[in-house]
């Protein structure tokens, strides 16, 4: 009977401590997964913030960056606008090209009452608008004197800004404006009808531009207008030969050249002559050189362009020119 | 035999007394150890997280201030770009000339 209640006893002992092994290894394997899974959660937030906290550090240099690239740039525009503030009298701000759209054929007051004086306006006839045409021509070349380079030296202040270096963001790479090199008010050269027609002297340049806006005061005061252009010339053969002279178009291919002299007039009047025949009689002017019609300028509104050859010339007077 | 068997039934219970004992208290240890462990990881996971919070806080303020300055840079830009080579030209430059002609 004894034997058999420590055969029990041990037996329990046994079991219980099968049990608490079992236990406690099934409740630590638990509690250390546990522990695994708030440690990953622990190193995930705090790689998270690292990450974070050097992604901070970069977004601040970008940040002070792009501030300290505003605060050169305010500099400049406070530059730029003292500047303005400084000129004494009203003004309006133009790019170059605007500058030559509006002012490069644009007649004074004084030159339309040289071609009103000239012509004393259109009486309505074909032959009356010839005429005075021609008559246009005479006036401005018996007053132009050939001057190379021309007296003038007219400039107005230009806006100049130097090298823009643009630079990116370290964090986001955004690209942005970092710094303007230089900044300064310089003066730059103009030229138009009206300044060349002030001096009355000058180049074929000065002379061309000169009759083509005397041509654009008849047409305003005539209240009738022929597409009239500007047009720069060369010699086949002969590079150093550049000249420039006026042309006027009636219709189709039909043309007046104006050079230093008229080369296509007749009977005190302009004559509209096919462009081929022009084309020669200009180069007979020229010394029996090969006229290469190489760009145009005219107004109203401005544009410009250049030929690579006299076909290509051809097809812009017949189809565009108008 | 007979004799040894209470003897040995008595040393064996005592054996497996101890082993109880000892089992019980190296796991309990252990398990005491592992909650202490999990109690720590968790505090310092809050820590963490609210540590991330306030760079989060950071991030966004820095965000709103970088966009700022980007989009002044722009204006600023803009602004430059218009001024840039630009002539100055009083506004009656044509009567200006008509009036100082030679």
């Amino acid at each position: 009977m004894r034997m058999s209640l420590q055969i029990l006893l041990l037996s329990t002992l046994a079991l219980s401590n099968i049990l608490i092994a079992a236990y406690f290894s099934l409740e630590n394997r638990r509690l250390e997964e546990i522990l695994h899974r708030e440690h990953s959660l622990y190193a995930d937030t705090i790689t998270r913030y690292w990450k974070l906290q050097d992604d901070n550090m970069r977004l601040n240099i970008s940040c002070c960056e792009v501030a300290e690239a505003n605060r050169r740039l305010e500099a400049v525009l406070n530059y730029t606008l003292d500047v303005l503030r400084s000129i004494p009298y009203n003004y309006t701000l133009m790019t170059p090209m605007e500058f030559t759209n509006r002012f490069l054929f644009a007649y004074t007051g004084e030159m339309k009452g040289f071609v009103l004086n000239l012509t004393g306006g259109w009486d309505g006839s074909e032959g009356d608008f010839r005429s005075d045409l021609y008559r246009i021509y005479v006036g401005w070349r018996s007053i132009f004197v050939y001057v190379f380079p021309p007296p003038y030296g007219d400039c107005l202040p230009l806006i100049s800004m130097g090298p823009w270096n643009y630079a990116y963001t370290q964090y986001y790479h955004d690209q942005y404006l970092r710094e303007i090199l230089s900044c300064e008010v310089t003066s730059i050269p103009i030229s138009g009808a009206s300044i060349s027609f002030r001096y009355k002297q000058g180049s074929c340049w000065d002379f061309a531009v000169v009759l083509v806006s005397l041509y654009y005061a008849y047409y305003d005061i005539a209240g009738r207008s022929l597409p009239t252009a500007y047009i720069s010339i060369g010699a086949e053969g002969v590079e150093e030969f550049s000249h420039a002279c006026v042309l006027v178009k009636l219709e189709g291919d039909m043309v007046a050249i104006l050079d230093w002299e008229p080369i296509t007039v007749s009977d005190g009047m302009l004559e509209f002559l096919p462009f081929d025949l022009a084309r020669q009689m200009h180069g007979r002017y020229w010394w029996g050189l090969s006229i290469l019609y190489k760009g145009f300028m005219m107004g109203r509104p401005y544009r410009s362009g250049s030929f690579r050859s006299n076909e290509e010339f051809y097809r812009w007077l017949v189809e565009e020119l108008g | 035999m007979n004799i040894y068997y209470p003897k040995l039934l008595t040393s064996l219970s005592i054996l497996l007394l101890a082993s109880n004992i000892v089992a019980f208290a190296y796991f309990y240890i252990e398990n005491v150890r592992l909650r202490e462990a999990i109690v720590r990881e968790r505090l310092r996971y809050e820590e963490a997280v609210e540590l991330y919070r306030r760079e989060m806080d950071t991030h966004i303020a820095l965000n709103r201030s970088y966009y700022e300055a980007l989009e002044v840079n722009r204006r600023l830009e803009e602004l430059l770009a218009y001024f840039r080579g630009k002539i100055i030209v009083p506004c009656n430059y044509t009567a200006i000339l008509e009036a100082e002609a030679p």
